[in-house]
């Protein structure tokens, strides 16, 4: 055996004797002296060593310690630096050292007397670069004048020449010991820290950035009894300005100087000018986050050992855990201790309160991107004091960095295109869907006016609001909804949708089947919508779930059903059961296909991904694989020694993974069944109750899972070799197909868990969970069993819970099962019966009539709104065989009066309620005779049809009739008569020869829809054409609308398709594309008068949605087809009555409606407490507060959040107003600017003006003035966009100088 | 700031010229030295400064001099580590020689070293004994002592390592697991 030999096999041993335990190793040890007696010599000691423990021996990196500051060496080690000697200055006592100066205590006697601190810069630091840094504080600090900075009183040389500088001297502790042992409460923290940022923000001010913020660099006093903050040492300040010194000496050195736990990401880059205010405030966040919860955002120790390019990756890429959820992962892990760190009271209750607003705030300070963050101190102080004040911040909760994208495997899904809210009828009655937005078309206005930065707080605005909503729940369920309204005006869609969702009192439940009353277990839904449950009965089931009837069974198993899958794209099913079979079934005819006997129970079968093979596993640990087109057994896979446990097919070759419960398993390849590779047991466990084992989605890995069920999981990553990359204990997976990245739990929490490399690549907060059930079709949501085993809706970019299902908590929650229909608005949940839940609020309506009419409806009806309030007028036939017509009033519920006029066979209501329309003679009968009466009943007028018409159309004000007829020799005429009198107003031949329909768009309006695919709408009165529009080719308007006033056209199309277009634009193109709406021959279409929202009918349905950009806004899914539906004239409401006879008062948007049910339940007072409001309410609100003490910090205030709301003009009254306190000095500059961009803005929508107030021109006259005052450059000034139209003035050009 | 002689040096050891890692070594050697007496001036009493930290600032400086595609990572480190053992040696060698009552304080910058585990805090033969038994480990086993040089002289985590040398984390393990009781048994023997 060689030198080398030997050596190499010295490490074989080692390795594996490290692993044996004593008389293991002590075996291998003299057989290793037999093999060479060196050899086992040099292992035993080694392994002796190894056995005794090595400690923390060579662990680490070497540390080194700079010993100039712990002298050492010679003579003079423990002597400390002798204090200078300074004229004026006596009793010196050192009190601190720094890298380069050193601090002493010092009492002044003349001028005046006082304690001071004294700097001095140490003996032998005082080279270029010190002494620079040394000039650098000083002017610093001249330049400030604030109670929270240190003040310096002088400066000087001492006798030896050294400088030094007099400050003010601070006894006191450092930020967070003094919280920490003067307790201070969550409320004195905060406001604290807000101190320290205005302190900073003043520092800011005066151009001075400190780069150096840490709670050592933060001392804090008590002065009468407050909290006093000074910040000290501005040691590696650097100007904004420039001029404090060379600052290039600085950035060459610079890089690393500072303290890397409160050094913002950017301030590791060697480029310096990307070091600006947001580095400050990144620090003040590390130091707020310090105060709150006692601990850094980034573990000291784990930065300092992780070496400087992982310590600088952490700290620009890892987002720390929110304050609440590291505080309360600090009280979990050590109890108590963490209530010591921080000395709180209660830390889980200051977790609570942390938790939400104040977390926001934190980590905006705290984000990567000092873009994100606060731009300025003073936004983190304002944040703070919001945050005290119960106001909502400005900071918005961070979002999921994680969107999945393939959740669903089989589902090929349609998300909605807006956002869409799924409601449902009491009455158990098929849903309605409803469009959450109020306003929301004209905020977009408001939106695209604002800038950016305004969108952006809007939305945060609007997220602050939601979370408020949430909190109050539980207090005050009226406060929850109406700042869930509120939040609506400024949030993203879907976190308002999902805090209305939350607040509203809603009948979720959408339908429930009891099957045989068996609790269900495994729900799927078909591509078109229909559910397939199996339950722990013998029979699978379809299900509709519109009305939860039971379309088919699948009967035949004699004993329970323990598993089934679906192939869609065969339309078959599989089940397994206890009675020893697998069964396929076809989806359609529910007849059995085949039968598979397992001569023993199952534990489960499936598809392949291509549905070409099933696999069944039986309890005894047999796989089969049969093909699906011949039914012929495949493969037959008996173990040999553990029972198999789990099967997998691999995504895309034809391999199937074994596994057994003790964790090893095979891969073997389908058909000739060879074995593949080997997966390793897991060893030295004991072998798992449950163990899973699937290939990952690309297949070139393998997940596992163990469980004894109900204590702790374990999941494995493991490459196909067995190798494992990733082992997590306390680990599962979501239920459902597996994704890349991969949502699992984590000792309850939620992570990223990518299949592929095993690491952990995201996080998502939420409360602690039990099991992952699915996540929507749209990723924005997903379903999860919370720790009281009930199954929870939460949102999937904040991880927050939307609301808790109620009646789906299971005993054993690891059978809970749940699946989402493919529209993504509903889903199913196991539980005791077969339940289908609505994920969306209720759309309910005000009124239902209709129950008054009990005999055959027969679809002659009409409704109207009128003097006499909302009417239906009513075909009721009369006993002995005549007709006759009730008038009903729908708000009284009582017969106004029934009508017997003489021959007529069909009476209308005319659209303004105001009179009744009679047309006698049966359809084959000629000529038809038309009578208008009143609704008394007296007739008005009658007139014989002039033409032989195809089809007849009454105009909606009731004054007119439209006849479409043929005309001779060849095309069709169309002929509009006043119905009273009979005169003939229009009489228009239409040239083509086609045919087509025609319909009153509105008022005054006629169109004619041709089958050329033309379509034109006529003036009456003048008979010209007011439009002619193409519709796309393949498709014909079916109806129109038009709105005058808002000229606005809307088709309703043949295709299914409804458009908008400008009247005043270009008629090719559609402003919007209504596409939602389902096949239908009674499509028909309208506005809602005085709202910008238009609506189409087809079937059962009434669609809702906006006039210009026909995004949707609500569909009504009523009980049957549809045959009227009337706005109220004044658009608050509207009527719709369907062939079933039932009637229905809707309000236009129920979230008005809701909001005014839920401020009749509170007091002014309590309004305020919660801060509710409009936003025109929030704004007084504000404008209130801050005029209550003048400042022309509030009057900008004021008018930037007139901005917000895209009101420029009242922005401008307000900057005025602020400009009004006087001059500003060099702070100014930012403000003068803002107030001239405003102006230019202002210039830029109206024109200079010609002089007339508001003289725009003039008062940016005043404020480049201003400017020029503080030597603003022109250059700057021109940045400014618009300013070109300024400077276009000769006024402004004057003052320029040009 | 040397870097460009670096850049250079790196270049050579690269290619294998001779003579070219020693120049590295003292290189990277002045420059270690330089960035530890710079940072120092920034530190606070009890502030410590890490060997990692120290490397991977020299590093990163460097880096920001050579161009992307190339990577020299291995042989800086390597070379780092050894320059990083030679300041430590040199530091344990004058203190020592000061405790013997010789010489005058060292005017240039003075580190120490973390304790090893035995002896006093602050004890100088502590790294001289790990000094010589890494020489005579690198001797009989090359890689486990690469992987110590880069672990605790360079101070780069396992994952590092296993980048840095192309293997896997579980091999960096085993054999640092290896050369820390090899050493430690070395360094007993020679004390006893």
């Amino acid at each position: 055996m060689s030198e080398e030999e030997r050596n190499q096999r010295l490490m074989e041993l080692f390795a594996q004797g490290v692993e044996l335990d004593v008389d293991e190793r002590r075996a291998m040890v003299a057989q290793a002296c037999e093999e060479n007696p060196e050899l086992g010599q040099e292992l035993g000691a080694l392994l002796q060593v190894e056995a005794r423990g090595l400690g923390d021996f060579l662990e680490g990196a070497a540390i080194a310690v700079p010993t100039d500051l712990v002298p050492v060496i010679d003579g003079v080690e423990d002597e400390a630096p002798r204090p200078p000697k300074i004229d004026g200055f006596e009793e010196l006592s050192l009190v601190g050292e720094g890298g380069m100066g050193v601090v002493y205590r010092a009492e002044q006697r003349q001028p005046v007397r006082r304690t001071v601190a004294i700097k001095v810069i140490r003996s032998g630091m005082d080279s270029r670069t010190v002494l620079q840094r040394f000039e650098v504080e000083r002017q610093a600090l001249a330049r400030m004048n604030h109670a929270y900075i240190a003040s310096v009183h002088d400066a000087g040389s001492d006798q030896e020449g050294r400088p030094f500088l007099v400050m003010e001297f601070v006894d006191g502790s450092s930020v967070t010991e003094f919280c920490r042992a003067e307790k201070l409460s969550l409320e004195e923290r905060v406001e604290l820290c807000a101190k320290i940022c205005e302190a900073v923000e003043h520092a800011h001010r005066r151009g001075v950035l400190h780069r150096d913020l840490k709670p050592s660099n933060v001392l804090v006093v008590r002065q009468d009894g407050a909290a006093i903050p000074k910040i000290i040492d501005f040691g590696i300040a650097k100007s904004i300005l420039g001029d404090l010194s060379e600052q290039t000496l600085l950035t060459q050195q610079g890089a690393f100087l500072g303290t890397p736990e409160y050094m913002g990401p950017e301030q590791f880059d060697l480029d310096a000018s990307k070091i600006d205010t947001r580095t400050d405030v990144y620090a003040l966040g590390v130091i707020a986050y310090e105060m709150i919860t006692g601990v850094l955002p980034f573990d000291s120790e784990r930065l300092r050992t992780s070496g400087l390019g992982r310590m600088v990756s952490i700290l620009q890429s890892e987002v720390p855990p929110k304050p609440s959820t590291r505080l309360r992962a600090l009280t979990k892990l050590n109890g108590k201790g963490a209530a010591d760190a921080a000395s709180f009271a209660s830390p889980t209750r200051w977790a609570q309160r942390i938790k939400g607003e104040l977390d926001w705030v934190v980590m905006k300070a705290l984000a990567k991107d000092p873009d994100r963050r606060y731009g300025t101190p003073g936004a983190l102080a304002d944040d703070l004091r919001r945050f005290l004040s119960f106001e909502p911040v400005m900071a918005a909760p961070p979002s999921g960095a994680f969107r999945l994208r393939r959740f669903v495997r089989r589902y090929r899904v349609q998300v909605a295109a807006g956002l869409l809210l799924f409601l449902s009828l009491a009455g158990g009655l098929t849903g309605t869907l409803w469009f959450l937005s109020e306003s929301k078309d004209n905020e977009a206005v408001a939106n695209r006016r604002a800038s950016e930065a305004v969108k952006a707080q809007r939305v945060q605005l609007g997220s602050s609001l939601a979370s408020r909503a949430a909190l109050a729940i539980q207090d005050d369920p009226n406060a929850a909804l109406l700042l869930a309204l509120d939040a609506g005006h400024y949030a993203d869609e879907y976190v308002a949708a999902d805090a209305i969702y939350r607040a509203l009192p809603t009948h979720d439940l959408v339908g429930t089947q009891n099957l045989r009353d068996c609790p269900t277990r495994t729900l799927e839904f078909l591509d078109d919508g229909r559910l397939l449950a199996q339950t722990t009965d013998n029979v699978l089931w379809l299900l509709d779930p519109d009305t939860s009837r039971v379309i088919r069974r699948f009967d035949g198993h004699t004993y329970q059903i323990v598993s089934m899958d679906v192939a869609p794209e065969l339309g078959l099913v599989l089940s397994a059961a206890l009675d020893e079979t697998v069964r396929l079934w076809g989806i359609e005819d529910g007849v059995c296909r085949a039968v598979f006997d397992q001569g023993e129970r199952l534990r489960y079968a499936a598809f392949s991904p291509d549905s070409k093979w099933i696999a069944a596993l039986t309890v005894g640990g047999v796989v089969r694989v049969y093909d699906v087109e011949s039914l012929g057994l495949v493969n037959e896979y008996v173990p040999e020694d553990a029972p198999w446990s789990s099967f997998d097919f691999h995504p895309t070759e034809k391999r199937l993974l074994l596994h057994t419960l003790d964790g090893s398993g095979e891969i073997r390849s389908l058909g000739d069944g060879e074995l593949v590779s080997r997966v390793s047991a897991l060893a030295g466990e004991a072998p798992a109750k449950v163990s899973t084992a699937r290939f990952s989605p690309s297949g070139e890995h393998i997940v596992r899972t163990f469980g004894p069920i109900t204590i702790e999981y374990r999941t494995q990553v493991l490459a196909l070799d067995g190798e494992v990359l990733r082992d997590l204990h306390d680990c599962r997976l979501m239920k459902g197909p597996l994704c890349e990245p991969q949502m699992a739990l984590l000792h309850g929490q939620i992570i990223y868990l990518s299949l592929e490399t095993g690491a952990t690549v995201g996080e998502l907060d939420s409360e602690p969970l039990t099991s992952l059930l699915g996540v929507a079709p749209d990723g924005q949501r997903f379903l999860a069993v919370d720790e009281q085993r009930d199954i929870g809706l939460f949102n999937l970019s904040t991880g927050a819970k939307i609301r808790k299902i109620a009646g789906t908590s299971e005993k054993t929650w690891v059978k809970a099962r749940a699946a989402f229909h493919p529209d993504g608005r509903r889903f199913a949940a196991s539980g005791p019966r077969a339940r289908i839940w609505s994920l969306e609020p209720e759309y309910a309506p005000l009124d239902v009539f209709g129950e008054e009419w009990a005999y055959r409806f027969e679809n002659r009806a009409t409704m109207a709104y009128g003097s006499e309030g909302a009417m239906v007028i009513v075909h009721a036939p009369e006993p002995g065989g005549g007709d006759s017509w009730n008038l009903w009033s729908i708000d009284e519920r009582r017969i106004l009066r029934t009508l017997r006029p003489e021959g007529i066979n069909f009476l209308y209501l005319s659209q303004d309620g105001e009179r009744l329309l009679g047309k006698a003679g049966r359809p084959a009968e000629k000529p038809i005779r038309c009578v208008a009466f009143d609704l008394e009943g007296n007739q008005l007028g009658e007139f014989d049809e002039p033409m032989e018409g195809t089809r007849r159309w009454i105009d909606p004000d009731g004054l007119t009739i439209a006849t479409l007829g043929k005309a001779e020799p060849s095309g069709m005429r169309l002929q509009i008569v006043d119905f009273a009198t009979g005169a003939l107003m229009l009489d228009r031949k239409l040239s083509d020869t086609f045919f087509g329909y025609a319909s009153f768009p509105q008022y005054g309006y006629a169109a004619v829809h041709k089958f050329t695919g033309v379509s034109e709408i006529f003036d009456v009165a003048s008979g010209t054409i007011v439009c002619s529009i193409q519709n796309p080719s393949g498709a014909m308007g079916f109806h129109a609308a038009i709105d005058p006033a808002a000229r606005r056209v809307l088709i309703g199309q043949s295709n299914k398709v409804a458009r908008a277009y400008d009247l005043d634009g270009d008629l090719t193109e559609p402003t919007g594309e209504y596409t939602g709406l389902v096949y239908s021959d009674r499509v028909r279409a309208g506005f809602i008068p005085h709202t910008d929202l238009a609506w189409s009918s087809c079937s059962n349905e009434v669609h809702l949605y906006h006039a210009a950009t026909c995004r949707p806004f609500a569909i009504l899914r009523l009980d049957a087809i549809v045959i009227d539906v009337v706005p109220h004239p004044d658009g608050s409401e509207f009527l719709t009555l369907t062939e079933s006879g039932r009637c229905q008062r809707w309000p236009t948007n129920p979230l008005t409606v809701a909001r005014e049910k839920a401020v009749e339940g509170m007091n002014e007072a309590t309004l305020k407490v919660y801060g509710i409001g409009t936003p025109e309410e929030r704004r007084r609100r504000d404008h209130e507060r801050l005029l209550a003490s003048p400042s022309p910090g509030g009057m900008m205030k004021i008018g930037e959040a007139a901005l917000i709301d895209g009101d420029l003009d009242l922005a401008i009254e307000y900057f005025r107003r602020a400009a009004g306190f006087g001059p500003l000095g060099r702070d100014g500059v930012g403000f003068y600017k803002r107030r001239l961009a405003l102006l230019c803005r202002r210039i830029a929508r109206d024109g200079t003006g010609q002089g007339a107030p508001p003289d725009d021109v003039a008062e940016a006259a005043e404020v480049i003035e201003d400017c020029l005052l503080l030597k603003v450059p022109i250059e700057a000034l021109r940045k400014i966009p618009s300013f070109e139209l300024l400077e276009a003035e000769s006024t402004i050009r004057a003052i320029l100088g040009i | 700031m040397k870097s460009g002689q670096i850049t250079i040096a790196l270049g050579r050891a690269e290619r294998g010229e001779a003579g070219a890692s020693e120049e590295l070594w003292k290189l990277v050697y002045d420059d270690l030295k330089g960035i530890a007496a710079r940072r120092c001036a920034a530190l606070k009493p009890g502030d410590t400064l890490q060997a990692t930290a120290l490397v991977n600032e020299a590093w990163m400086r460097l880096q920001s001099d050579v161009p992307r595609e190339w990577d020299g990572r291995a042989h800086f480190f390597g070379a780092a580590a050894v320059s990083m053992r030679n300041i430590l040696v040199d530091q344990a060698r004058k203190k020592q020689s000061l405790r013997r009552g010789g010489g005058v304080r060292p005017a240039e910058l003075d580190i120490e070293i973390a304790d090893l585990g035995q002896g006093g805090e602050d004890d100088p033969e502590q790294i001289l004994a790990l000094d010589e038994a890494m020489t005579v480990l690198a001797t009989r086993f090359e890689r486990p002592a690469q992987i110590m040089m880069l672990r605790y002289f360079a101070g780069q985590s396992v994952v590092e390592v296993a980048e840095l040398l192309g293997i896997t984390d579980r091999l960096v393990e085993r054999e640092s697991l290896f050369a820390r009781t090899w050493l430690r048994d070395f360094i007993d023997r020679k004390a006893s």
